[in-house]
């Protein structure tokens, strides 16, 4: 018996050992990972951006590297790289679903290291290839007032076409189609009017039969609308539901009816740019930002949805969240995703000016 | 027709003049009261959105618990929240845009005072077409500058190796390239209404090029720079196009950052930070006036 708890106490003791003399080099090692590299990361402003540094750049800091935000709309950054000529505007890029077939039709992104991206294992498989990995997504809805809405005798919207009730005149608002979100709420009239991404003259005639349709720019524009009690009822991102709610408004969604389905959804997407020399910082911070702590506080920072199952699951539990926002993945799962190799953008904005624009 | 009237009127005598007079007094206060109401119609259209930005920067919500992401006016209750929680960010967009503006003022000056006294006072062939390609830049869209500078940047780096994208001097030439023109129109226009004859009064006491320069048709100059050099100013400190495309990386100019902290979470912090400039710029101004005198500057060149 002594002699067994002495064997105990001296195995224990050298795996003590070696653990501080075998793990001490690892660990300073990944503290110094980074270290001299400058990661130039191109993304949005505002709440995007101070999101990225608070939970995934830090990571890099920590490492001894260093990050640095180009800010800009994905369709700036886009440009930027387009105008670059091969020379690196930034080593890599948030953009959006709509892009993708252009962004890969000009061979601009580097072939990720998936074994460097571990934390891909909470996406599901149709959210992340070689090239390019879903980051979050938007749920594109109507939000209602519920309490306009009762009082005024009117039965929540199932569907875009149920905006066109006269009741609702002067009432209700929709991004313009060059707002975030806009794209998708074009497409969902389109889809909802019995046309598709090649046909939107459906779409836009719907749009133009809700009288005095009102059109916003900026999410903030909604929630200051719903607040003044200017508008009842508007196609947003559940995101701006979330923080109408928090602005004291009692809003609800309705992921609207789109054929057999419900919802339509956005996606955001990154990827690191072809010839960067600093693809391994760019692979860590892809994998920090799908991290699940990045990815519940981004969301609940910036309102949109994480596309990790175990953060999206974190956020079941946040009141406002769940009541709001689909979490759960069949539902999501069932939601409309436009197909951006069929939308033509140019002609969506001329037919848009055309018709709707005056 | 009539014969009556074509009989020549009779003149009017003092009498029907004096009722004349008098029914032009009555209308006196009518005319002045709609002057009066069109004044203050503008200029309530002028400031209404200053104001809407100031009360809303100090609103806070009507009842605890509740997040603010929206526009309050005219505010529930009153806070400096907002103030407070004005990002760093903002501080460090606001000295960048604040310095870059003033020396792309100063070197507009510096660029466009000859210039302006070349394309007035030269004779040289093809005047007109240097006059328009020097005005170009205010006919050309903000967005299409930014791109053309950044593919520019990109083809000179190519061939010399030293990248100017994504550098703050980058910036600074795509803003001067805004900016000049402002400042040869300014100083161009009074150079119009220049009499040389002060020039040459000067040369016949003995002064000499340089002198004459300084001591009398830069005074008279003194409105155009002064007024072109602020719109330089205005013109680098309010740009958001070119910035988008030129600013280096992790320093976006303030007017960017303002941009999308409204677009992407819109919060009253942004509005309180563009209140502060506001009243920056309204305090340089009374500085200025009572230091240096705006008004004295703008008549210096009438002296």
């Amino acid at each position: 018996m002594w002699f067994e708890t002495r064997v105990l106490k001296s195995m224990l003791l050298a795996g003590w050992l070696f653990s501080i003399t075998a793990a001490g080099p690892v660990a300073a090692a990944d503290e110094t990972r980074f270290q001299g590299v400058t990661l130039r990361v191109g993304t949005w402003g505002g709440a995007t951006r101070d999101g990225l540094r608070d939970y995934v750049a830090s990571e890099i800091e920590k490492r001894g590297g260093k990050v640095e935000f180009v800010i800009g709309s994905p369709q700036d950054n886009f440009a930027k790289l387009i105008v670059s000529r091969g020379q690196l505007a930034f080593d890599a890029f948030d953009f959006l679903g709509t892009m993708v077939p252009e962004i890969r039709g000009r061979d601009l992104l580097a072939k990720l290291d998936l074994k460097s991206v571990p934390n891909v294992k909470f996406l599901q498989s149709d959210q992340y290839n070689d090239y390019m990995v879903a980051t979050w997504n938007t749920q594109e809805v109507i939000i209602y007032n519920k309490d306009k809405f009762r009082d005024n005798n009117l039965q929540p919207p199932e569907s875009l076409a149920d905006l066109r009730n006269p009741k609702l005149s002067g009432r209700v608002m929709i991004p313009d189609i060059s707002s975030g979100g806009g794209i998708e709420a074009v497409g969902a009239f389109a889809l909802t009017a019995g046309g598709n991404e090649q046909n939107i003259d459906a779409g836009l005639k719907l749009i133009r039969e809700i009288p005095n349709l009102r059109y916003w720019k900026a999410g903030g524009e909604v929630v200051t609308q719903f607040k003044s009690g200017d508008i009842w009822v508007a196609v947003a991102h559940a995101g701006w539901a979330v923080r109408t709610a928090y602005a004291g408004v009692p809003v609800a969604t309705v992921p609207a009816r789109i054929g057999g389905r419900r919802g339509m959804i956005k996606e955001g997407y990154i990827g690191v740019i072809k010839g960067s020399p600093n693809q391994a910082a760019a692979e860590f911070f892809i994998n920090t930002y799908l991290s699940t702590l990045a990815q519940y506080e981004f969301a609940v920072k910036t309102g949109v949805v994480p596309v990790n199952a175990e953060a999206r699951a974190k956020l079941d539990g946040v009141p406002v969240i769940k009541d709001l926002v689909v979490l759960d993945p069949g539902r999501i799962g069932n939601m409309v995703k436009l197909d951006p190799a069929k939308i033509d953008l140019s002609k969506w904005n001329e037919q848009w000016n055309r018709m709707i624009s005056r | 027709m009539t014969a009556g009237h074509l009989a020549p009127q009779p003149a009017p005598g003092p009498r029907r003049q004096e009722s004349r007079l008098s029914q032009l007094a009555g209308r006196v206060p009518l005319y002045k009261a709609i002057t009066v109401a069109y004044f203050a119609t503008v200029f309530v259209l002028l400031l209404a959105p200053l104001a809407v930005v100031i009360g809303s920067s100090f609103s806070a919500p009507a009842s605890e618990g509740v997040s603010m992401s929206y526009v309050q006016f005219p505010p529930e209750r009153l806070t400096l929240k907002w103030y407070r929680e004005i990002p760093a960010a903002h501080y460090h967009a606001l000295a960048l845009s604040f310095g870059l503006a003033l020396c792309v003022a100063l070197a507009s000056c510096v660029v466009g005072v000859p210039a302006a006294l070349g394309l007035v006072r030269g004779r040289f062939p093809g005047k007109a077409l240097v006059g328009a390609i020097l005005r170009a830049p205010l006919q050309i869209p903000h967005v299409v500058i930014g791109i053309a500078f950044l593919q520019l940047y990109h083809a000179l780096g190519e061939l010399s190796g030293s990248h100017l994208q994504g550098t703050l001097f980058g910036l600074f030439l795509g803003h001067l390239f805004l900016a000049t023109p402002f400042v040869i129109g300014s100083v161009g226009a009074v150079l119009q209404r220049f009499n040389p004859r002060l020039e040459e009064a000067a040369f016949m006491l003995g002064a000499s090029r340089w002198r004459t320069l300084r001591r009398v048709t830069l005074p008279v100059l003194m409105p155009g720079i002064f007024s072109g050099g602020l719109y330089a100013f205005i013109v680098s400190f309010t740009d958001v196009p070119v910035a988008l495309f030129l600013a280096a990386s992790g320093r976006a100019t303030f007017p960017v950052e303002l941009f999308y902290s409204m677009e992407q979470d819109f919060n009253p912090s942004a509005l309180a930070s563009a209140t502060l400039v506001t009243f920056f710029a309204l305090i340089l101004l009374v500085v200025t006036q009572r230091i240096i005198g705006v008004d004295q500057l703008l008549r210096s060149g009438s002296k």
